[in-house]
């Protein structure tokens, strides 16, 4: 639990939630993980890979189940510097590693879209609101960037240049 | 499902991606979630697990928040107080988990190998009983990662309102433990052990158990390795660590509990408190208030100076268990 707390607990207070409920979710979520074990399938993506997203899922069935939503005013500036897989945190793998190249490679303002939505919880009116995109093109972006770091880590497409 | 497919995808595919690529980042309400389940049970069965990979949503929004989370310069931090509630409360509701479907407490540990040499001086555990490596070096499977909450979940069960069996007046309002002496690796406690390691070893002694220290995710387990030797005839055992923490017997002190089989296993026997005053190698006999016949599960916790007679359990830094 100890090497895990940490990433959930940052998940959940990303997700809106703090003080006891931030910590009802992460127990919920370690419960879940319980739970889930025999899911885990270590040849389709790596346990880090796995514990997020089940925790994704909990912390998004929890908040719909609340109507919490992040506050956008929050972020001071959306626009994402992901570099290409070099990080400071221990629990980073090569899978994650991979993954920041792939979203580097992404166009900038889908980056920022798909971050906005994933990590940092928004809706996507909030991104349409936050970015002054139309809600469709953040559907899109969200849609798309989605499928398209999918497709690299599938392919391994162009994994290994430099983004553009 | 790619991005090609998107750009020629039917209105149905566009419909059935966006509802995917919704669930996965903001979730859905209930109609949505009816309409993806038809529209994904309408799918041709070798279609399900191809391009409509129904999990790669999932697992792209589970990437990118990883990217994020390990590149965000200032991630939330968790305080020391709420992780001890998160891990008391999950520890707590597994155990409640557990009580109608107890996974053994020793699922994930294997056999000691008798044939094996006996484990050198300051050298790691090794094979399963080796303390689990941190990212990024070596991460466990999630069934051992999962079995080891299962272990933590039993041992939760099993130590909920323990104390030990202690005769007379030793009873829980009696008179503190006694506390077990350690000493130099030369003394002679160091041989004993290292005879009933020997002991442990031989294939004509089968009465003396060896068992391998496994860490927990307590702070003062880092990196600590180390082994548990148990004589049930002489009725006399001795701990080696490796590698655990210096005490100040002022503010904390190790304390040792032995699971019994032909006792409850809600009250385990105390094996005598006992400090670590060096860093390095330290051998503590093991002080058993009462007899002990088939032990199955030693654990080390840490608790207030002199010891307790319940323990509340916060701190278990070690554990040592059969098969």
């Amino acid at each position: 639990m100890t090497r895990y707390a940490n990433l959930l607990w940052s998940l959940a207070r990303r997700h809106g939630f703090q003080g006891s409920e931030a910590e009802d979710a992460v127990q919920d979520i370690f419960i879940d993980l319980w739970k889930s074990a025999e899911r885990f399938d270590a040849s389709r993506a790596s346990e880090l890979t796995f514990i997020c997203m089940i925790a994704r899922r909990r912390l998004i069935d929890r908040r719909r189940r609340i109507q919490r939503r992040p506050q956008a005013d929050s972020l001071d500036d959306s626009h994402f510097e992901i570099s290409d897989g070099t990080s400071n945190h221990p629990e980073v793998v090569a899978e994650v590693q991979m993954a920041a190249k792939a979203i580097a490679r992404l166009k900038p303002k889908e980056r920022d879209v798909v971050l906005l939505s994933t990590y940092h919880g928004m809706s996507h009116g909030q991104i349409a609101d936050h970015t002054g995109l139309p809600l469709g093109t953040v559907k899109t972006y969200v849609r798309r960037g989605l499928m398209r770091v999918r497709e690299m880590l599938k392919s391994g497409e162009h994994l290994q240049e430099q983004p553009t | 499902m790619n991005a090609q497919t998107d750009a020629n995808a039917s209105e149905h595919d566009v419909r059935l991606l966006h509802l995917l690529a919704e669930r996965a980042t903001e979730g859905l309400d209930l109609d949505a979630e009816d309409e993806l389940a038809d529209r994904l049970a309408g799918l041709p069965d070798d279609m399900a697990d191809g391009p409509w990979d129904v999990d790669a949503f999932d697992e792209a929004a589970a990437l990118c928040t990883l990217v994020a989370h390990a590149h965000d310069p200032a991630p939330e931090a968790l305080g020391d107080d709420a992780r001890a509630r998160i891990e008391s409360s999950v520890l707590a509701r597994l155990a409640r988990l557990q009580e109608d479907d107890v996974v053994p407490f020793t699922q994930d540990l294997a056999p000691i190998d008798r044939d094996a040499p006996p484990p050198l001086p300051g050298a790691p555990a090794s094979g399963v009983f080796e303390r689990p490596v941190d990212f990024p070096e070596t991460r466990l499977p999630i069934s051992t990662w999962s079995g080891w909450l299962a272990a933590a979940a039993c041992l939760a069960l099993a130590v909920a309102g323990w104390w030990p069996r202690i005769d007379g007046a030793d009873g829980p309002a009696g008179m503190p433990p006694v506390r077990a002496e350690i000493d130099a690796p030369t003394s002679s406690v160091a041989a004993r052990h290292a005879s009933f390691v020997e002991r442990a070893q031989s294939p004509e002694d089968a009465e003396v158990g060896l068992w391998m220290w496994v860490a927990t995710e307590d702070p003062a387990a880092e990196g600590v390795t180390g082994d548990v030797v148990w004589s049930t005839q002489d009725q006399e055992g001795y701990m080696r660590f490796t590698g655990l923490p210096v005490n100040d017997p002022t503010v904390s002190q190790y304390q040792l509990w032995i699971f019994d089989r032909t006792q409850d296993e809600r009250y385990p026997i105390d094996g005598g408190v006992f400090d670590v005053d060096e860093s390095g190698e330290a051998i503590v006999p093991i002080q058993a208030k009462i007899s002990v016949d088939e032990p199955f599960l030693f654990a080390v916790t840490v608790e207030p100076p002199g010891g307790v007679v319940v323990s509340s359990r916060d701190r278990i830094v070690l554990t040592a268990a059969t098969t």
